[in-house]
């Protein structure tokens, strides 16, 4: 890896030098505590790591920093916006079912994947999915309700099993 | 996150897509199964793409189908409004970044990471340094590129409404919208561009606009104030009229005139968060009224009123509009 060699250690001694106060600063306007602040600055140099040499980084770090940081910081909140979610649902479950702390962890885990894949889909087509995912809808009456051909309708859910795919 | 040393083209990915669409519509006969099995042995292709789909499968049925249905609706509806509002704050103000940098690709991220967005239902004016008054409709997002040679709006969802003004600077530069499929270039003047999901949509209210597709060297045609056109990079709607009342949204209303329903919900839809629609006997009725977009619950109550149509709430965020002749 690149990161391992002399030159890169000293890129990397660098940019983090130079930047990194910075960044944290600029965490610090955005989340609660410094704690996150200094958690996301650190994730958002491991990610630069991971995802270029240093050497081609072009001539303005830190906007590649903040593009990075943005980037964690809407998934950070994504993750939460389901977790408040899932929370919500589970309290007006009709009877207490109470799922172990592992069973909620894995069902979260797969709300959050789902949620990728429902993004990366057209409206119409994530309505089909969802039509036949959720209400359980045959093809038809997926067809007769939205008054499109059947055909469509399967046409929708291939795009819709594609992009879950390809999410994975 | 696994990957093997040989990931599925997107041929195969359509071929697993296809079964796992017959595996949906119902039971495999044992003939299909045998089938299934063949295709799936037919290389390690389509091996792993089988595998996928078998993960697709496997994290659906995670989520207990009583929870999924409370859920899935909300996270289909994207980010709820605190959320949004927390995230537009917390990133406003911050510089454009090179293309290639794009982490995220969901329209929610593009709305999100956007130099301006508007959110689900809100309506936002912004001046722009050269005096230009924007106003961004429901849902859209747009990035501002002006440098020394250009004015440039990168539109990347939804619609914008632009009111050029003349250039201050030394050296006029041309002002541009830039969309998935093109670009519309003004000469001086007051009009909408519209991102829709396979074209673009402008309408000019003042002044002309030069319309060019993506890739292209000069424009195919000029749109003078009244008109109005859809595009894609293979594909041109005729010219159509552009409405005065089409830009009631500025205002916040939306006028309709002998509109399709499932049409007008259609536009409804997009100011309010999850699915809107009408069963197919009900799409055809026409509708004409004037309806707040700050209150589409409002208009839809207004519709029960007055139309042959009851209005049929699922959950908050699934909502059918139905045909009703009592």
């Amino acid at each position: 890896m690149a990161a391992g060699s002399p030159t890169a250690q000293d890129g990397l001694h660098t940019l983090y030098a130079s930047h990194h106060g910075w960044l944290v600063g600029w965490l610090r306007r955005r989340v609660d505590s410094p704690a996150d602040a200094a958690d996301f600055a650190q994730d958002t140099f491991m990610r630069l790591l991971m995802r270029r040499s240093l050497a081609d980084l072009g001539p303005e770090p830190r906007a590649l920093l903040v593009h990075i940081a943005k980037a964690l910081l809407v998934d950070h909140w994504r993750h939460q916006e389901v977790a408040r979610l899932y929370r919500e649902a589970l309290a007006v479950q009709p009877e207490p079912l109470a799922p172990s702390a592992e069973a909620q962890a894995s069902v979260r885990e797969a709300l959050l994947r789902i949620d990728r894949m429902l993004a990366e889909m057209p409206e119409r087509v994530r309505v089909v999915f969802l039509m036949a995912h959720i209400d359980g809808l045959k093809y038809a009456e997926i067809a007769q309700r939205l008054g499109m051909a059947e055909i469509s309708v399967k046409r929708h859910m291939r795009r819709a099993f594609i992009a879950c795919m390809e999410m994975l | 996150m696994s990957r093997t040393d040989t990931p599925p083209d997107a041929q195969v990915y359509g071929e697993a897509a296809d079964w796992l669409v017959r595996l949906q519509g119902g039971p495999l006969s044992p003939r299909d199964m045998r089938e299934l099995l063949a295709w799936r042995k037919l290389s390690r292709r389509h091996e792993e793409a089988w595998r996928r789909a078998e993960e697709v499968l496997g994290i659906l049925r995670q989520v207990p189908p009583e929870l999924g249905r409370q859920v899935l609706p909300k996270l289909a509806a994207g980010a709820q409004g605190r959320t949004r509002r927390r995230v537009l704050a917390a990133l406003a103000g911050v510089g454009a970044v090179p293309a290639a940098w794009i982490v995220a690709r969901s329209q929610e991220a593009q709305v999100i990471l956007a130099d301006h967005a508007s959110g689900v239902g809100e309506i936002r004016e912004l001046s722009l340094p050269d005096g230009t008054r924007l106003v961004l409709n429901t849902r859209s997002a747009v990035d501002v590129r002006f440098d020394a040679r250009e004015r440039r709006l990168v539109l990347r969802a939804g619609e914008i409404l632009v009111e050029t003004a003349p250039d201050p600077a030394a050296v006029k530069r041309p002002f541009l919208v830039e969309t998935a499929h093109g670009q519309a270039r003004a000469l001086g003047t007051l009009y909408t561009v519209r991102q829709l999901d396979a074209a673009t949509a402008v309408s000019v209210y003042d002044g002309q606009v030069a319309l060019r597709r993506a890739g292209q060297a000069q424009p195919f045609t000029v749109l003078a104030p009244g008109q109005s056109l859809r595009f894609s990079a293979d594909w041109r709607s005729p010219v159509g009229s552009a409405e005065p009342a089409d830009l009631a949204w500025r205002r916040g209303m939306l006028v309709a005139k002998g509109m399709r329903l499932d049409a007008l919900l259609a536009e409804l839809g997009r100011y309010r968060r999850g699915l809107l629609y009408s069963t197919a006997d009900a799409a055809p009725l026409r509708v004409s009224g004037a309806f707040p977009l700050h209150d589409t619950d409002a208009g839809l109550a207004l519709l029960a009123r007055t139309m042959p149509v009851r209005v049929v709430r699922r959950t908050p965020y699934w909502v059918t509009v139905e045909h009703d002749p009592s």
